[in-house]
């Protein structure tokens, strides 16, 4: 289910922004002419992503601030990090989750499902 | 007249006013609890990193990291009590706290006999619990003020071990950083008759 979450002019390049979405919270994020939706919780430690770093040098990514953990953002997947070697499951993070998103007539629709 | 439902649980009106004030009180806890076991995973540690803080040098560090140990352990049984005011409960089985902190364990460095290694490590979990309780504080501004007023409390300790750690390691300059006695938690400590 698309639900309506804010103009895309709204957003700011580059800066995550929380929403609260059915029930879901959010957040969305827009480079260029994209706009990417992902779970507001890092999956690691359930860092805030409102406060990460989108980054982009070929491939889009969020980093959280508490532990710089990245994961793409088109698919969510984690990135292989500093921690990688490190022994332990508190390391471990699965992926992200993140929504399909669309535009129509300027506004950002996110599938909630 | 009619009867009230029967619940099975009792209505906390300490719950239900910050729901409807829009706080995800589920989300709360869970970051609390996080926030909390980081706060006990901390205080052992930094026990074991105390112990190494020795020889001449090391020796002057101590008395710090004992402020900050003993206060860290002041903001676990600070917030602790908030987590079951809320609704929820600390893990039941203790492996489960380290696993869930929002911090990663801050252990004795191979090289410890430096004692800015140790520092370094101090100053890593100063600034991750720094981040964690700034969280808290936005979540809870202006939805709820106890939540709110605990953990500005230990948000504001938590930035002054930051900047003593800082003054050690990079000589950049801190202010007074002297507790009246160890451990003092001038902004977390629940008595001062305690």
């Amino acid at each position: 289910m698309y639900v309506k979450v804010c103009k895309v002019p709204e957003l700011k390049e580059g800066k995550p922004t929380m929403f609260r979405l059915d029930y879901v919270d959010a957040v969305i994020v827009k480079v260029g002419d994209r706009i990417f939706a992902m779970d507001a919780y890092c999956p690691h430690k359930g860092g805030n992503l409102e406060y990460g770093d989108v980054l982009c040098d070929g491939r889009c990514r969020i980093r959280c601030h508490l532990h710089y953990y990245e994961y793409d953002l088109s698919d969510g997947k984690l990135i292989p990090n500093i921690y990688s070697n490190k022994p332990g499951s508190w390391y471990q993070s699965p992926d992200l989750k993140v929504y399909d998103t669309k535009i129509i007539n300027d506004e950002v629709f996110v599938n909630v499902d | 007249m009619q009867d009230k439902p029967q619940r099975d649980e009792p209505t906390v009106v300490g719950v239900e006013i910050l729901e409807k004030s829009g706080l995800d009180v589920k989300k709360l806890i869970e970051k609390l609890v996080r926030a909390t076991a980081a706060e006990f995973t901390t205080y052992y540690y930094y026990t074991n990193l105390r112990m190494h803080l020795s020889g001449m040098e090391g020796e002057g560090f101590k008395e710090i990291a004992e402020d900050a140990r003993l206060e860290d352990r002041l903001h676990f049984e600070l917030m602790s009590q908030r987590i079951y005011e809320l609704g929820g409960t600390l893990p039941k089985d203790i492996r489960q706290v380290a696993e869930l902190s929002a911090c990663a364990d801050a252990y004795l460095p191979e090289n410890w006999k430096d004692p800015k290694e140790i520092l370094k490590v101090l100053l890593e979990a100063e600034q991750c619990a720094i981040r964690t309780w700034k969280e808290v504080c936005d979540m809870t501004y202006g939805k709820d003020p106890r939540t709110y007023d605990l953990a500005q409390r230990i948000l504001q300790e938590e930035i002054e071990h930051e900047a003593w750690f800082m003054e050690l390691l990079h000589s950049r300059p801190s202010g007074h950083f002297r507790r009246n006695y160890p451990g003092e938690g001038p902004f977390s400590r629940k008595s001062r008759y305690e």
